[in-house]
């Protein structure tokens, strides 16, 4: 039996040793691996907070909402904006620290609309729960991740990402009218429409600052006939086109009137056809 | 002083010094050294006697040399010299015992080795479970060969109880030694639960939360014992370090002492019972006294422990790389609840308990009566044989009790009694909150974009994963008891390696009675559940 049991034994040792030597000699390899794998979830989950917490002011897709809050998917914010303020750390530290922390006093009141000029609004209220947020500072590293990420952006595809990218072998958009409606939700997405405004036909707009725009065509209509309406305008298209460069002449009942103002300088002809055709549709 | 005289006759010296070493056997020489050194290092045993303990020969000097190792060494001194070959064998014991001791040395050691990366404060102690993992040169291999043996140890010690009782060996005169073993039973218990919030995950957080708010119910002091335990209302840094000090510093010192104890009492006081067939069955009495004849501890129980070491060590780190995970969720969030919460399985049949009736009659004063009823056995049952068939009331009431108990446990299991919305289950299969599910588990690539709508959607002809999937929830969601169920999944690009994904059932909302619920425009009005969420080129769900 003593015998027996040393020569077993001997042999599971040696067994033991081979596995301990396999694992060894695949360890760096798996922890590259494992590190690589908590990196992309950890984006994931800092996407997930950014949707939920973030894109009232800076859009579901991070590219700003005027009047709310800046871009923070552009090549200016993810390569300059670091250096332009003087943060000696990297870009990550400067978005820990930003969003934890927030932002009294804006730095760029361009971005901000109406807000900039009154004292005691607070450019971004501060996320982390050390400064009276709700975030831990997991969250927001999480979301700094997140937004790092962006950083893998080549600035031509800045464009495209609102919009889902044709499958191979699915049929290109139709010439003409689909084009135009491509265009117009470009427009609506890029500029931030969505941030503020619920639109059933563009993915991600679910704003509730201003009013929704499903069937704004037939609803133009109405407004235009009514007493209460202070515009100019004659026609729904002319309607939808004064509310886009001139919403202040009539401010929909209910509604603040933050909506910006330069929309008009912003967009071209062109644009600005497209976007009140598209919303005609609606 | 060196003096000339010295110098002169040195090369003469040395010249000596060379013919005497030469004329000695330079073999014995070495050998005879080696002895001594081995004599010292294995507190009296020299080389030959050695290597006849490894062949199972008998002793090769008078007297036995192997006993004195026993009074000599300190870690030998705790060993008896020898043991009744009965008490030995392996079906009477099935070395229970031994093995809850030795996976409690795993746990020291692999758990000190995991003290160094981890620090206990809410902010650090999930990040330190990341570094480990993916940081820590062995640091996966260490944090799962350290729950596999908590796991282990609490299944050994019960077993080991269990055997215990089968074999009536807590009967007089080892009526303490089964008392310090309901108490070990205890602390095991205990030092795995302690040790299950630190991870500071979801799955920790609350399986923890539901426990102590068990303690809560207790009568008069439950709320206090509740507050000692958090540090707070509410677990936070303070209970995280509270649960951290009881698992890493006062649980196993208790532990340490009463295995001491325990220990003390079988090795020394009264040894290992012997089965009962020899001690009061019908037996051979040739067959009686080569029984109850001593063995040596040294060698054949100590090469035999040597052997159920490797074994059982080698066999675990198999095991960890094969199939075996520790599991670590999301975070520990205070403000998500997860849809099922569960305790950890040596606990569920606490959790089915408190299905049964009030939380404070089955959470806290049965379980106090079970375990005081566990520590009285010895004192309760008085029937002096310990034959099997002397004894069918109390084997009888053992097999019930483990019966009562694996029913219980199954009840505790989540799907037992909970219901969860049906859209919301829908998805949470899909998607679970935590770990991966069979959506995420597609990979990366195979996640198409566009629009999936379950009124349109049909299986093309050459169906890929993706396809399958997507029919099994138009599947489900058409078959929900919902009225006129409509599920989407939208999927875009929101970076150029991350995928957004989201899904949606909405279902028109009926009131108490059952019909349309209409809104001002004479629509039906709808209700909806939506899951948003992301998956990332490099998560690696695919291989998991
Ligand atoms: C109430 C609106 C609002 C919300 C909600 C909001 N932000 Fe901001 N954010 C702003 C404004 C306004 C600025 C610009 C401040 C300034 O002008 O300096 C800003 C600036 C930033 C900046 C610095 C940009 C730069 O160019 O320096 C980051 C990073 C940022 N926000 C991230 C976030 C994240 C992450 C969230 C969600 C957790 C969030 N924000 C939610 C309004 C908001
Ligand atoms: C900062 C938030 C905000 C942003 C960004 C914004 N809007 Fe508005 N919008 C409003 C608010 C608030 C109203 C209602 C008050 C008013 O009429 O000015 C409104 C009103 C409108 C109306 C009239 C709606 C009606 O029901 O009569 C249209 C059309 C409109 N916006 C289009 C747009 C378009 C197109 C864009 C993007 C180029 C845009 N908005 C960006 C806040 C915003
Ligand atoms: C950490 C937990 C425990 C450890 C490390 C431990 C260790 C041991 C060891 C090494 C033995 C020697 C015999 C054998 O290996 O079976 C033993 C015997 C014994 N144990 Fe335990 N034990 C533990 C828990 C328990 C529990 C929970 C009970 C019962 C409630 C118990 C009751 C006994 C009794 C009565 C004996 C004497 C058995 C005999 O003489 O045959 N022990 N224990």
């Amino acid at each position: 039996m003593v015998r027996l049991q040393i020569a077993l034994g001997v042999i599971i040792t040696v067994v033991g040793l081979i596995v301990v030597a396999w694992i060894a000699l695949n360890e760096d390899a798996n922890l590259a691996r494992r590190d690589q794998e908590i990196l992309a979830r950890r984006i994931e989950r800092g996407a997930v907070l950014f949707e939920q917490n973030c894109y009232t002011c800076h859009g579901f897709n991070a590219q700003g909402v005027p009047g709310l809050g800046p871009p923070l998917n552009d090549r200016e914010m993810l390569e300059q904006r670091a250096k332009e303020v003087g943060w000696p750390g990297s870009l990550y530290t400067y978005l820990v620290r930003t969003i934890a922390a927030g932002r009294i006093v804006s730095t760029r009141p361009e971005y901000l609309g109406g807000k900039a000029s009154d004292p005691n609004a607070m450019a971004m209220p501060p996320w982390s729960e050390e400064y009276g947020g709700p975030l831990r500072p997991a969250d927001i590293e999480d979301i700094a991740l997140f937004l790092q990420n962006f950083e893998e952006f080549p600035p031509e595809l800045l464009a495209e990402i609102a919009t889902p990218v044709p499958e191979e072998g699915e049929q290109p958009p139709e010439q003409g009218e689909a084009d135009v409606d491509a265009v117009a939700i470009d427009l609506f997405t890029q500029l931030g429409c969505l941030g503020c405004h619920a639109l059933a036909t563009v993915p991600g707009a679910v704003g509730t600052v201003g009013p929704a725009l499903d069937g704004l065509g037939e609803r133009a209509a109405s407004i235009i006939a009514d007493p209460a309406y202070t515009g100019n305008a004659t026609t729904p298209e002319e309607y939808i086109r004064e509310s886009i460069v001139d919403p202040s002449v009539f401010v929909v009942a209910g509604y603040p009137d933050v909506m910006p103002k330069g929309f008009g300088d912003q967009l071209s002809e062109e644009q600005l056809d497209a976007l009140v055709q598209f919303l005609m549709k609606q | 002083m060196l003096g000339l005289q010295d110098l002169r006759n040195l090369p003469r010296d040395f010249e000596r010094k060379v013919r005497e070493l030469l004329n000695q056997d330079l073999e014995e020489v070495v050998r005879e050294r080696l002895d001594n050194r081995v004599r010292t290092i294995t507190a009296g045993l020299d080389l030959e006697e050695l290597r006849a303990i490894f062949r199972g020969d008998g002793p090769t000097e008078k007297p036995n040399p192997r006993w004195k190792v026993h009074t000599t060494s300190f870690l030998f001194h705790i060993r008896p010299r020898y043991y009744q070959r009965a008490s030995t064998w392996f079906t009477h014991t099935f070395r229970l015992g031994w093995l809850s001791t030795y996976l409690f040395f795993i746990e020291l050691i692999t758990g000190i080795i995991l003290m160094v990366y981890y620090a206990p404060t809410p902010n650090t102690a999930y990040r330190d479970m990341l570094n480990i993992l993916s940081n820590v040169r062995f640091g996966l291999l260490m944090r799962d060969l350290h729950r596999l043996g908590a796991e282990l140890m609490v299944i050994a010690v019960f077993l080991h109880m269990v055997r215990v009782y089968f074999t009536g060996s807590y009967k007089k005169p080892r009526e303490f030694t089964w008392l310090t073993g309901v108490v070990l039973l205890g602390i095991t218990l205990f030092l795995s639960f302690s040790g299950y919030l630190l991870p500071w995950d979801q799955l920790a957080y609350w399986a923890v939360t539901i426990g102590t708010s068990m303690a809560d119910k207790t009568p008069l002091i439950g709320r206090e014992v509740n507050l000692l335990l958090r540090g707070a209302p509410d677990i936070g840094a303070g209970g995280l370090l509270r649960f951290y000090l009881l698992h890493v510093l006062f649980l196993p010192l208790l532990a340490i002492l009463f295995i001491s104890v325990h220990y003390y009492k079988v090795s020394r006081e009264h040894g290992i019972s012997l089965p009962a067939v020899v001690e009061e069955g019908e037996m051979d009495e040739d067959r009686r006294r080569w029984a109850k004849e001593r063995i040596d501890f040294i060698p054949d129980l100590l090469t035999h422990e040597l052997f159920l070491s490797v074994l059982v060590l080698v066999a675990m780190v198999i095991a960890v790389t094969v199939w075996f995970d520790a599991p670590l969720e999301s975070q520990a969030n205070p403000q998500v609840t997860p849809l099922d919460t569960k305790a950890p399985w040596y606990f569920l049949w606490l959790q089915g308990m408190l299905k049964l009736g009030d939380p404070t009659l089955m959470g806290v004063i049965l379980p106090g009566i079970i375990v005081a009823f566990l520590a009285a056995i010895p004192y309760i049952d008085n029937n002096p044989s310990r034959l099997a068939k002397n004894r069918p009331v109390a084997l009888s009431l053992g097999v019930l009790g483990i019966i009562v108990l694996i029913i219980l446990s199954y009840m505790g299991t989540p799907q037992w009694g909970i219901e969860t919305p049906p859209a919301v289950r829908i998805i949470q299969d899909l998607v679970p909150q935590e770990g991966v599910g069979p959506f995420r588990k597609l990979g990366y690539e195979k996640i198409k974009l566009g629009t999936f709508e379950t009124d349109t959607f049909t299986l093309p002809e050459n169906p890929d994963e993706f396809d399958i999937l997507f029919a099994e929830f138009q599947e489900r969601v058409r078959n929900a008891p919902l009225a006129s169920p409509q599920g989407v999944w939208e999927i875009d690009m929101l970076q150029p390696t991350l995928k957004r994904v989201k899904m949606r059932i909405t279902w028109t909302k009926l009131d108490e009675n059952g019909n349309v619920l209409l809104d001002e425009q004479g629509q039906p009005v709808r209700d909806k559940y939506e899951k948003v969420f992301f998956v990332h080129e490099d998560s690696g769900y695919e291989y998991e």
